[in-house]
């Protein structure tokens, strides 16, 4: 394994720490003797021995044969091989990154601050940690970053309209110009004179970087983008994949040796959680830096199963292919109901609270101790305390699962941080402090849905359905002791619920937060105090409510904004800048009296708007809408507006995958032609026009969205 | 139970025979009946594939095939099965929903090798055990199109689950699996919903047109169509 050191003298060191992953696998004599022969077969330097291992809960161990093999870069294609030669037969530990497993295995994550001994043939002797993953007052490595963006005016260079290349460094920028080369030369120079340790880029993987190593490849002139010049940089080649329903697309990988690259466009946790975010998750969840920022957050948090497995000594399944069990769909119904809402009750309301249980998934399973192995344990089948509530289903009261256990530290951490942020005073380390703890956040989010069953390697049905049984008991009990303190229930669901009660101040909130932790074990905080609430209803039919939809002020001034145009990325900038702007004019109502009030000025906001569209003064940005297409555009002949710009951009000679993300303008919406309905942003030149009634019904449907609960028409809109 | 309006199509490959149109909810599920599921046998094997209707057609089959009191297997493999449906047919049909509910057992397949486990292993003793002679695959394929499974490994997959279901369609069990297009699939697994089709006694395409839902069935001698108008799906 190839290791990354950086001195305290400022040295880069290149190290190689000889490491011997193994595999597991079980099977029949005969198949076992086979894969033996066909490993003996092979020129590989492995070493082979029977051994017995656990499966996670299984109450006897597995008889399997452990393949050490010496020489890394060859434990995939030994996987791969005998995977293939022997169907039957069952595999261990064949799937995780190598990577990850060397860093459960010397207990080392990426960035730790470490002491290493060193042979003069730079080979690693020792090597260990002096911090540890769960420290919050590390300090992260003093590395150097150059920043690469293209200087393109179109939403998505790929998509077209590219021009130079920024370069920044130590504060300083520089415009190369061109695809000549002069252009490479002086990035290479670049390069070699500062020796970044990351490479920040905006649309490096999909775009800067295939283009700049395919010009240095043409004029055949030398770009040093490694820093381990023995090695050539990584390329993984775009894909899209489904994931909770949805297609999502991935726009490939560029990754190095040595140095990172980081593509802000192709990173969430860049996105969500910035740099400090994402070396908190790789810290945590031991996935190096490279790969967290490309992947999901479900890595991470499987990562950090895995090696709570590994460190447990268990086997760790190839894939799962048990599939639940048939059963009636009524006891389906009954069992898989997810998590509990009160739909709220529809129209504007004055001085409400808002109480958040905090992590409530991961927190029921690490309190109520759920994981797989412990559900229906053998063990407290009869005791009446481990009973889930209106399931079957019980939990172990006597051994600690592997899900608790993985998820305890991250609670606990993330706790931390948030305490050290009220506390903290200084504006930078306040900046750090949230994007670590928002990291963690998003790893205890998609907890429930890795750990539970659908992508788990470990996962259980009965496992995911005691969480949600929890979980509902758990609404329902906060629910009632707010109503015995005198409260009405506006709105709740799954683990936060909105409060109204007459002259009830922060005090009154606070101390029933309190009284329902004290009753449920689990941690409910008062996310706010609203001076006015409007839960708003479907725009199908507008007396039926819809769960998280409203827009609410705080008594702080900020407001809390869910499920209009404003929080969605397919509405144009136009119709948001409208609906911000006119929500920034109601918010100076503190009551509903003075919201009532405030009215005739919000409509006065919109009508604005709509003369600045009729009178043709909209500009690209604001009319530019953003569709993430849900098929692949060469295949897909149905006109909808998404396909026919994607028809567009793919005549244009721009690859387009489903998931893909592209950029349009409503030209004409009835046009009999479909290619006159709309234009792709990304390359718009000559002339071109917007079709203004069809986005005025758009800023319209986004005023009475907000509006329609106060008695305001379609007719209050006009000029 | 309302009766099927017998409404001739415009299109010219279309027989009187089977062509129909349907006024209201309750009228799909005896449409299904006159048009993919026979309430009689032969069983066998029934492709209904095209747009992502066939799923809630699929789910619609159980629901019949349910209130006639047969027990119905349902495999549902683009995690799709909704109770909420199963509800409101029942409710619109006169029914106790709890009654439906009970007569239809599931099991969800996440992964591949779910699916092709839960076809292979565990249909067979499901269908001794419930006595059932209903099967429904809702999506047998979409799991396969997963890009984390090699071609190689997706083919050996598709191969062992098609012969797991033609050896079922020979023992007396009706086999219907609803099976969308693919958003996202390689070029070697594009085949499959065709392999699957080429596999089966009857195979019907589904489109959705400006008019509802289409159902479309070549058959060696004549083709029939039948339609679900846009209102009625709509309220489904
Ligand atoms: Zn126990």
């Amino acid at each position: 394994m190839v290791v990354w050191l950086l001195g305290e003298d400022g040295r880069r060191l290149r190290a190689v720490d000889p490491f011997v992953p193994t595999l597991y696998l079980a099977a029949p004599p005969p198949l076992l003797d086979y894969a033996l022969q066909l490993l003996q077969r092979g020129s590989w330097r492995i070493s082979t021995r029977r051994v017995e291992r656990y499966e996670l809960g299984a109450l006897q161990p597995t008889a399997v044969l452990e393949i050490a093999v010496d020489a890394p870069a060859q434990f995939s294609q030994i996987a791969h091989r005998l995977i293939q030669a022997c169907p039957g037969a069952q595999f261990f530990h064949v799937d995780i990154s190598l990577p990850q497993r060397y860093f459960y295995d010397r207990q080392l994550f990426p960035l730790a601050r470490c002491e290493a001994e060193l042979t003069s043939a730079r080979l690693v002797r020792t090597i260990h940690t002096l911090d540890s993953p769960w420290d919050t007052d590390y300090v992260a490595p003093p590395l150097t970053i150059m920043e690469l963006s293209p200087d393109s005016p179109s939403p998505n260079p790929n998509h077209g309209g590219c021009g130079a290349l920024v370069v920044r460094i130590d504060g300083e920028e520089r415009v190369l110009e061109g695809d000549s080369a002069a252009l490479i030369h002086r990035l290479d120079t670049l390069l070699t004179r500062h020796n970044p340790d990351i490479l920040l880029t905006d649309w490096g993987d999909s775009f800067l970087l295939p283009r700049l190593m395919a010009i240095a490849e043409r004029l055949r002139l030398p770009l040093t983008l490694n820093r381990d010049e023995q090695r050539p940089v990584g390329t993984k080649k775009p894909h899209s994949y489904f994931s909770y329903g949805r297609i999502v697309s991935h726009a490939g990988a560029r990754t190095l040796s040595g140095r990172l690259h980081l593509d802000r466009h192709n990173s969430f946790a860049l996105t969500e959680t910035g740099l400090a975010g994402l070396i908190e998750q790789a810290r945590v969840a031991k996935v190096d830096l490279q790969q967290m920022a490309r992947t999901t957050t479900g890595t991470g948090i499987t990562s950090m199963q895995l090696e709570t497995a590994c460190r447990d000594g268990l086997l760790i399944p190839h894939r799962k292919q048990e599939p639940e069990s048939f059963r009636s769909a009524l006891d389906l119904l009954q069992t898989d109901q997810g998590g509990l809402v009160f739909a709220p009750i529809l129209g504007y309301h004055e001085q409400v609270g808002e109480l958040d249980f905090s992590s409530m998934y991961p927190s029921i399973m690490v309190r109520f101790n759920i994981s797989p192995e412990t559900v229906n344990c053998r063990c407290c089948r009869y005791d009446p305390a481990a009973r889930v509530p209106e399931l079957s289903h019980h939990t172990c009261r006597r051994r600690e699962g592997l899900v608790p256990r993985t998820l305890a530290p991250l609670l606990d951490k993330r706790a931390r941080y948030k305490r050290l942020l009220a506390a903290a005073t200084n504006p930078a380390a306040r900046t750090v402090l949230d994007q670590r703890q928002t990291a963690l956040k998003w790893l205890l989010v998609v907890s429930f849905g890795y750990l539970g069953y659908k992508n788990a390697r470990f996962g259980r049905i009965e496992a995911h359905e005691s969480v949600t049984a929890y979980s509902r008991d758990i609404l329902l009990q906060a629910k009632e002791t707010a109503e015995r303190q005198g409260y009405r229930l506006l709105h709740a669901i799954v683990d936060s619920l909105w409060l109204q009660k007459p002259g009830a101040a922060r005090e009154d909130y606070d101390s029933l937060a309190r009284m329902i932790t004290e009753q449920t074990g689990l941690a409910i905080n008062v996310e706010g105090i609203y001076r006015w609430i409007g839960f708003l209803p479907s725009r199908v039919n507008p007396r039926m409510p819809v769960p998280n939809q409203f827009v609410g002020l705080f008594d702080h001034g900020g407001m809390k904004i869910r499920g209009i145009e404003l929080r969605r990325s397919d509405a144009p900038l136009l119709v948001k800048r409208a609906q911000a702007e006119m929500l920034r004019c109601l918010s100076e109502a503190r009551t509903l009296a003075e919201f009532q009030e405030r009215i005739p000025a919000a409509l006065k906001v919109i009508r604005a708007y709509r003369r600045h569209l009729h009178d043709g003064h909209a500009t690209v940005e604001e009319l530019a809408i953003a569709k993430s297409l849900s098929r692949d555009p060469q295949t897909y002949r149905h006109q909808t507006l998404s396909m026919i710009a994607a028809q567009e951009l793919l005549a244009r000679g721009v690859l387009l995958q489903a998931g893909d993300s592209i950029h349009y303008i409503i030209t004409d919406a009835e046009a009999p032609y479909p290619p006159d309905r709309v234009r792709a942003v990304a390359g718009l030149g000559g002339t071109w026009s917007y079709d203004a009634a069809a986005y005025d019904a758009l800023l319209c449907k986004a005023a009475l969205a907000v509006l329609r609960p106060l008695g305001v028409t379609p007719a209050d809109l006009d000029v | 139970m309302a009766t099927v309006a017998q409404q001739p199509l415009a299109s010219p490959v279309e027989t009187q025979q089977g062509n129909g149109a349907v006024g209201k909810p309750s009228d799909v599920l005896a449409m299904l009946r006159q048009s993919t599921l026979p309430a009689a046998p032969p069983a066998g094997l029934i492709v209904l594939s095209g747009h992502a209707a066939v799923y809630r057609l699929g789910l619609c089959a159980a629901v019949d095939r349910a209130m006639a009191g047969e027990t119905v297997l349902y495999l549902a493999g683009a995690n799709i099965f909704d109770p909420f449906l199963v509800g409101r047919l029942a409710r619109a049909n006169r029914v106790t929903p709890s009654r439906v509910l009970q007569q239809i057992h599931v099991s969800r397949a996440f992964t591949c090798h779910q699916m092709v486990r839960l076809v292979t292993d565990c249909l067979a003793s499901a269908i001794q055990r419930y006595a059932a002679r209903w099967v429904i695959l809702s999506g047998p394929l979409e799991t396969l199109y997963d890009e984390a499974v090699p071609d190689q490994e997706a083919a050996r997959l598709f191969r062992t689950m098609l012969l797991a279901l033609q050896h079922l369609a020979q023992q007396n069990i009706h086999i219907l699996c609803a099976s969308s297009l693919p958003a996202k699939a390689s070029y070697a697994r594009r085949g499959f919903l065709s392999i699957l089709r080429a596999h089966a006694h009857r195979a019907i395409d589904v489109r959705e047109t400006e008019e509802g839902v289409r159902l479309y069935e070549q058959d060696t001698a004549d083709s029939k169509c039948w339609t679900v108008p846009r209102s009625v799906w709509n309220r489904l």
